[in-house]
């Protein structure tokens, strides 16, 4: 296992590299000038020229990925070219805002699809199987920009027992999570349910019935494990799909997240802090993708050996 | 074989036709041909709303009338105006001929340029598969649509650059699958044939490996479809579509949240029509993918 570990990790590591080199020239991969993007036309040359030093963008490329990558290893993003705050201040303030967003709409996830999926593979055949499978295909294909809107009509408006937007109590916290929840518990049930009734039928589980063992001890100790140990991976390919969906929840609600903040130093041409942005979220989603291997390969031996090297 | 039949789903059993001895009973039987009948028939309310505004309507979906603004649905305006007076019906049918065509165009483009990349790169070995490995992981280690969202604010926004960066997000699943598909293919009796009357790679490429990948490339396309639509609805919700004055679903739906509570239509029309495209796009995949490939992993 921690040969495994040790290996996942050290292949991960190029990929580390190569992000930051990609997230790094998307600046200057721009046609024009971002300084001139950002002070529009008809400014002085001079002040254009005290602009580019001040940020260091009147350098050698290598020089300014050195320099970038030098900060980098201090935390320090460079300044963000419209508030002229630390763009890593402004970046761990919003992620803070995210991080409880994405955990709220994780556990929401997470609590819903398992029982969900479990009861529709277990009574496919009846009502309630039926139900869980036609909500979770249609709830899986909900889009969220869509979905916010209606929620907030629905319950903010018509029955005014939730805040439209903002992110000053617990309660403005309840419809983006749901916003964010729905279509991952939808597609992750029809995941678990798929899962389940495979493992349903598999000599596994007919030799522990035949053995007499209690129902509900072959469903916690044999069945989920086995059901569920691919599923780690799935749901880190879900997580990108958590963080675009973010994007639009936070949008949507006025968040004060990560996502928002990305959408807003788009529209504003900061491109430090769309570079920040850029870089966690990639991070985030790589780590996240190697832990969920990490999860996987506990679960489950045979991924242990045929680790590609 | 089967396990006993208990509690509420004895009844369901008992109606359902006599289950042949010795098969277990089933979980939800899929009637792929079922599937692709409601797919289809959902998928024509998008395209019937882009086809007949052409021919019963003269408007252009753009141009404003500020005395219609905000008009509640009636004959001359099946789902109202919007809050410049343009006609929601006319914008829906618009922004689903946008849609539709952008969708078809990334999803055919992706799998041309991903099938030509992924079948060389398994194919071949050493640095062209290493290559293609090492950029295929690169853009996968982004989370799709935030790559597109960055592609897009780099060249700017706008319907051209918006497919564009769709393409490349959407290329890497095909890359990956004709990949592994090649790789099992490379050892076949025939391919080696070709190889020692000496064929170049091209040609074995193109006339004995891709033929013979074709099935699930299409089942993967298929699949990608909806996937596409709603990543441009997104896309466009955000600002990074078509500028202003030009309608798609996802824009609508951002300019109608400022009316969410006196004019509902200019949200839910377009978000009914995305729905309808989103729903009969990944039930027609289903089927088709159930048609075509029964052994196929079930993904859900």
């Amino acid at each position: 296992m921690i040969r495994y570990l040790l290996r996942r990790l050290l292949l991960a590591i190029p990929l580390v590299v190569a992000v930051v080199i990609a997230v790094f020239l998307l600046i200057h991969l721009i046609p024009g000038d971002p300084i001139r993007a950002m002070l529009g036309d008809g400014v002085p040359v001079a002040d254009v020229m005290a602009l580019r030093k001040k940020f260091g963008l009147d350098q050698p490329l290598t020089l300014q990925f050195f320099h970038y990558a030098k900060g980098l290893c201090t935390l320090d993003l460079g300044l963000s070219l419209h508030t002229s705050q630390k763009a890593s201040r402004l970046i761990a303030e919003r992620f803070a805002y995210t991080s409880q967003l994405a955990a709220v709409g994780f556990l929401i996830t997470l609590g819903l699809s398992v029982p969900l999926g479990m009861l529709a593979a277990l009574k496919s055949r009846s009502a309630i199987g039926l139900g869980i499978s036609l909500a979770s295909s249609i709830g899986w294909l909900l889009p969220a920009f869509w979905l916010a809107p209606v929620l907030i009509v629905i319950f903010s408006v018509k029955l005014r027992l939730l805040p439209v937007s903002g992110a000053s109590t617990t309660a403005h916290l309840i419809l983006p999570a749901i916003t964010l929840a729905v279509p991952a518990t939808a597609s992750l049930t029809r995941l678990i349910a798929v899962r389940v009734k495979e493992e349903l039928a598999s000599e596994v589980i007919r030799a522990v019935r035949c053995r007499g063992v209690c129902e509900r001890r072959v469903m916690v100790r044999h069945l989920l494990p086995n059901a569920l140990a691919p599923l780690a991976s799935a749901f880190a390919l879900h997580s990108g799909a958590f963080l675009s969906g973010a994007v639009v929840t936070e949008t949507v609600f006025a968040w004060p997240g990560l996502g928002r903040l990305l959408v807003e130093s788009i529209a504003r041409r900061d491109y430090p802090v769309v570079q920040g942005c850029l870089l966690l979220l990639s991070l985030l989603y790589l780590s996240v993708n190697i832990a969920a291997d990490l999860v996987h390969a506990a679960l489950d031996p045979r991924v242990r050996e045929k680790m590609p090297c | 074989m089967g396990w006993p039949i208990h509690g509420a789903r004895r009844l369901k059993a008992e109606l359902a036709p006599v289950q042949t001895v010795g098969k277990p009973p089933q979980t939800i039987r899929r009637r792929p041909a079922g599937h692709l009948r409601i797919g289809l028939a959902l998928l024509a309310i998008p395209f019937l709303v882009a086809v007949i505004p052409s021919v019963i309507s003269t408007g252009n979906g753009v141009d404003m009338c500020l005395s219609d603004r905000l008009q509640p649905a009636s004959w001359r305006h099946p789902c109202g105006t919007d809050d410049l007076g343009r006609d929601v019906f006319l914008r829906s049918a618009i922004g689903a001929r946008w849609s539709l065509l952008s969708a078809v165009l990334v999803v055919a483009l992706s799998a041309v340029i991903g099938v030509s990349a992924g079948s060389l790169s398994g194919f071949s070995a050493g640095i062209v598969d290493r290559s293609i490995q090492l950029v295929l992981d690169l853009v996968q280690s982004f989370p799709g649509i935030l790559l597109a969202l960055a592609l897009v604010t780099l060249l700017g926004p706008g319907r051209k650059n918006l497919v564009v960066a769709l393409i490349f997000t959407g290329w890497i699943g095909y890359a990956r699958l004709s990949r592994s598909l090649t790789i099992g293919l490379r050892s076949s009796g025939y391919i080696e044939a070709q190889k020692a009357i000496g064929s170049t790679r091209w040609h074995i490429i193109a006339r004995h490996v891709i033929p013979n990948i074709t099935g699930p490339i299409i089942v993967l396309m298929a699949l990608h479809l909806p996937s596409v639509v709603l990543a441009e609805g997104t896309l466009s919700f955000l600002g990074m579509g078509a500028p202003p004055p030009q309608a798609s679903w996802g824009s609508m739906i951002d300019e109608g949240r400022r009316h969410l509570l006196d004019q509902p239509s200019l949200i839910l029309f377009p978000g009914f029509l995305l729905m309808m495209t989103l729903m009969g796009m990944s039930l027609a995949g289903e089927a088709l993918s159930e048609g075509l490939d029964p052994r196929r992993d079930s993904k859900g």
